[in-house]
């Protein structure tokens, strides 16, 4: 079915809902619905998988909350004998009451890709991985009857599958290709950081694997997007003289671009799929392919663009034309054309908006401009650029003010804060100076930012809801470069600014502090990290699926709930038996992606201070798995 | 409410798609030559000759007529060595079986790289060539210092449990690998900016676990730079020595080789690094990427017993 986007913050497209009072007068107009007879107009049977194909489906009903379906019950077979394996193995087999220490192996290399018998090492772990996948299956086609029911399009199972890939990849398609089960992953709680920790460092350093940086990125982009979109909303909450342009003015005050409603669930829908699909060609290439992740690195030196100044002049020269001939083509339009002219917030504009078509296209609104400057947010732009010359400039020198070299060395150049014996006293310029100044810069920049994302939102009558996720990103900012070095004196403990040094940094903490997978603040952090991400592609993907019924227009459904929002509820009530609403599943984002920075800072400020070894503290507290 | 414009339909731009084709392109070709490579890689592994050695071939010979002539004349004048001070208790033509095939093969030079080959045995001035008398010296070295490694080192492998070493020696290929000058860790081997060599002068300073605020972080980059340096000569990845939940514990027997072999390091770097061109060891000179030396020959019984561990 073609959906008509509804973006109100952007005349010249027409909304399905006009005519419609606004949600707050129809707020008070009406009268509240109970939420079990609303659930009773949308439980109906039919429409499921099995009953277009067989023309029934025996288990077509529900049980309390709770849809079945045959694929329930194929799931529910599956997780039965799943959890009885798990436990079975941990507990028998293993003899580990604490169920923790379990370690939940796959068979051996040597037993390559035959099914093991009973008796034999991983037999329970093939039991398992086979129920774990008949469980997964079942409950991704479960959704698909549910979206069915609920007319819904299938962006739930889509991104469900996303993820069932990475188990696919990891427990099925690696093992295969490497030629025994014995490559897949171990299932025990603390058991699977050691295999992490063994597999990474089996082809060298897993932090160079392009493709591992780019799907961790992505987890962070997704935690970035989800405090962004909950803060947004949050922030809208409970103002009833709020629209949602309002909260369009103020992100295109902040950055000069607002996703707009559907947009922003589009965005986290792919961004979210695209970590996970990441992840699977990032693990599925170690050791099929790729057996060294440093050394992979050596194509980049051998490029022949580096053999002249010809080559790198004339690539270089090719993307500034084609940036040249498309900037042009984006002239400014007639500001009479949209509902922002020279007044309210937007009067701050310093540039007159621009329409984007691909934009348009892709997220609902292509309107880039205007954007607001303000002291704060000169002093932001100002000391980050200052930062970045004083950073380039240490490059410079570094290469001896050779630009090939630049270019070839950039992700691997680093300026280093001084060494441990300077303590937290000035050190000369190019032995650290340099980065005292630069990072002084950059703290100034973040605070001002700060200001600038807090008194923007107030102009906007938004409440600061992402002025406080942004502190407590600041939080793990200043511990990581401020707080901590001078707990424990000296500068040397901040990670130098450069590409190479920040995985450099994590990787070498991690090893001074035994290993962080076994720190329980990092093993929170990752938890609200990889929660944040399946909460973004959980929602976006709802919000995109149920977008036709106007579920995205959640300032207004915040106040009176419309179709769109009551089959999101539904499919959530009846999946996993809980649901939230438009204001709560943005409760749930904003404290997730706040949670990934405050449990990290948490861990690092422990890290050196504290505990000095997380390992040998896991194992004091009897959470490692034993050798077998 | 402003009128609703019909939607003009811009002309399609092609720069863009063009780069994205030209990008695709690219990665695909990429990708194709990774794959390629590898599996050629593998393939040409699989098909080489056996040899004495574990991964090496001295293709033909490297002595000349000339010289052979020669050897065959000193040989039968002199059926006893005159001048063997290394390779003792062994008759001339085995000295020039062992020195044809193991020294001349493992340098790829002939007999007058060397040698006077008016007459085998001189030395020094008699030489008439301060050159090539300062390459028998060094040679002459080298045996022994291939005696002291084989005898004195890397039978300390033996004393550790659960992993027996191979019982492949070193001889002259192991260094050398066909070259008569190697170098130990080419300077354009990796890039800017890290010194990747061996911190030989201390080991110590490989202890970085658990020392929390006692050492600073730039200690632990030292660390994976010597850790990168292993790894890349040995062409393994960390869990070859490591169970990598806990760098610091000692649960690979390889982690003990890797220590007896840095400490071997040290004893060539104070007593033969002058012979060397004053070169700091590194286990690249030997190892080439590979665990077992190219250059290593795999059994003892093949080499003279005086240079070997029984």
């Amino acid at each position: 079915m073609v959906t008509k986007i509804i973006t109100a913050s952007v005349v010249d497209e027409e909304s399905d809902f006009k005519g419609e009072r606004t949600a707050i007068e129809r707020t008070i107009d009406g009268k509240a619905i109970p939420f079990s007879d609303i659930e009773k107009t949308y439980k109906k049977r039919g429409r499921t998988l099995m009953g277009a194909v067989f023309g029934a489906d025996p288990f077509d009903f529900w049980i309390g909350r709770f849809y079945v379906g045959f694929f329930g019950v194929v799931s529910l077979i599956g997780i039965f004998f799943g959890v009885t394996f798990y436990l079975y193995q941990a507990w028998v087999v293993e003899g580990t009451y604490n169920i923790l220490r379990a370690r939940i192996d796959p068979p051996p290399v040597s037993a390559g890709l035959r099914l093991v018998t009973p008796g034999e090492p991983g037999f329970f772990w093939q039991l398992i991985v086979f129920s774990a996948t008949l469980a997964f299956l079942g409950w991704l086609l479960r959704q698909v009857d549910i979206s069915r029911k609920l007319e819904m399009t299938y962006e739930v199972p889509i991104a469900y599958g996303a993820v069932f890939t990475s188990w696919l990849t990891l427990q099925w398609l690696r093992p295969i290709a490497m030629g025994a089960w014995g490559n897949g992953f171990a299932l025990g709680i603390t058991h699977h950081l050691d295999w992490v920790s063994n597999i990474g460092y089996q082809y060298h350093n897993f932090f160079f694997n392009p493709f591992h940086a780019i799907g961790i990125s992505l987890l962070f982009t997704s935690t970035l997007i989800l405090a962004m979109h909950g803060s947004a909303i949050l922030s809208a909450a409970k103002r009833p003289e709020i629209s949602e342009g309002n909260v369009d003015g103020f992100w295109r005050n902040i950055l000069g671009y607002s996703i707009g409603e559907i947009g922003i669930h589009r965005l986290g829908f792919w961004v979210a799929m695209a970590a996970v699909l990441f992840a699977n060609l990032c693990i599925f290439l170690s050791g099929t392919l790729v057996f060294n992740w440093s050394d992979f690195w050596m194509f980049w030196d051998n490029i022949p663009i580096w053999q002249g100044i010809t080559g790198a002049g004339l690539a270089l020269s090719g993307v500034a034309a084609a940036v040249a001939y498309r900037g042009r083509k984006n002239r400014p339009v007639d500001m009479h054309e949209y509902e922002y002219g020279g007044r309210g917030l937007a009067g701050t504009a310093v540039k007159k908006p621009i329409q984007v078509g691909f934009l348009k296209r892709l997220f609902g609104v292509g309107q880039v401009g205007p954007i607001y400057l303000g002291i704060p947010g000169t002093i932001a732009v100002s000391t980050g650029l200052l930062a970045a010359f004083v950073i380039l400039m240490e490059y410079l020198y570094q290469v001896n003010y050779n630009p090939i070299l630049l270019a070839r060395e950039f992700f691997v150049l680093t300026v280093n804060p001084p060494a441990m014996e300077y303590g937290l006293s000035w050190a000369p310029w190019h032995e650290g100076g340099a980065w005292l100044v630069a990072t002084f810069l950059l703290n100034v920049a973040v605070l001002a930012w700060l200001v600038r994302v807090y008194s923007r939102a107030r102009a906007a009558r938004l409440s600061g809801h992402l002025a406080w996720a942004f502190i407590s990103a600041l939080f793990l900012y200043f511990v990581i470069y401020l707080v901590r070095p001078v707990i424990i004196g000296n500068w040397a403990q901040a990670p130098g600014q450069g590409f190479k040094a920040l995985l450099d940094w994590t990787n070498n903490v991690s090893i001074l502090y035994g290993n962080f997978y076994y720190n329980p603040f990092h093993m929170m952090s990752i938890f609200f990290l990889l929660g944040s991400t399946v909460l973004l592609a959980m929602h976006g993907a709802t919000i995109v699926a149920t977008s036709r019924y106007g579920s995205h227009r959640e300032i207004e459904e915040m106040m009176a709930e419309g179709s769109g929002t009551h089959r999101a509820q539904m499919f959530w009530r009846w999946t996993m038996g809980f649901n939230v609403n438009s204001k709560t599943i943005h409760d749930w984002c904003w404290w997730f992606a706040t949670l990934t920075v405050i449990t990290g800072g948490i861990g690092l400020l422990l890290s050196g201070t504290v505990i000095m070894d997380w390992f040998t503290w896991a194992q004091s507290i009897g959470i490692v798995a034993p050798i077998p | 409410m402003t009128p609703k414009t019909p939607k003009s339909r811009k002309p399609i731009s092609w720069v863009p798609i063009a780069i994205l084709l030209v990008l695709l392109l690219l990665v695909t070709q990429w990708i194709a030559y990774f794959v390629n490579a590898t599996v050629v890689e593998t393939a040409a592994a699989q098909e080489l000759p056996p040899s004495v050695y574990v991964n090496y071939y001295a293709d033909g010979s490297y002595v000349s007529g000339e010289s052979n002539t020669a050897i065959a004349e000193y040989i039968a004048q002199f059926p006893q060595p005159q001048n063997a001070q290394v390779l003792v208790g062994m008759s001339t033509t085995e000295i020039w079986t062992f020195m044809t095939s193991y020294m001349a093969g493992g340098l790829q030079v002939d007999c007058t790289y060397c040698h006077n080959i008016t007459n085998f045995s001189l030395d020094g001035a008699e030489i008439g060539d301060d050159v090539v008398a300062a390459r028998k010296d060094t040679a002459r070295l080298h045996l022994q210092m291939v005696a002291d490694l084989n005898q004195n080192w890397l039978t300390q492998l033996t004393t550790i449990a659960d992993k027996q070493p191979s019982g492949a020696q070193i001889i002259c290929a192991t260094c050398h690998v066909g070259e008569p000058l190697p170098v130990a860790w080419p300077d354009d081997l990796y890039g800017l900016p890290d010194d990747f060599r061996l911190p030989l002068d201390n080991l110590d300073v490989l202890l970085v676990t658990g020392l929390g605020d006692q050492i600073s972080l730039d200690t632990v980059q030292n660390n994976q730079n010597t850790m990168f340096h292993i790894r890349e000569s040995l062409g393994v990845g960390c869990t070859h020595c490591h169970n990598s939940r806990y760098f610091a514990s000692w649960e690979q027997p390889a982690k003990y080789y890797a220590l007896t072999m840095l400490q071997m390091n040290q004893h060539i770097l104070t007593e033969y690094s002058a012979s060397m061109n004053n070169q700091e060891p590194s286990c690249y000179l030997c190892h080439r990427n590979q665990v077992l030396p190219p250059g290593a020959v795999t059994s003892a019984s093949s080499l003279p017993a005086v240079l070997v561990s029984q």
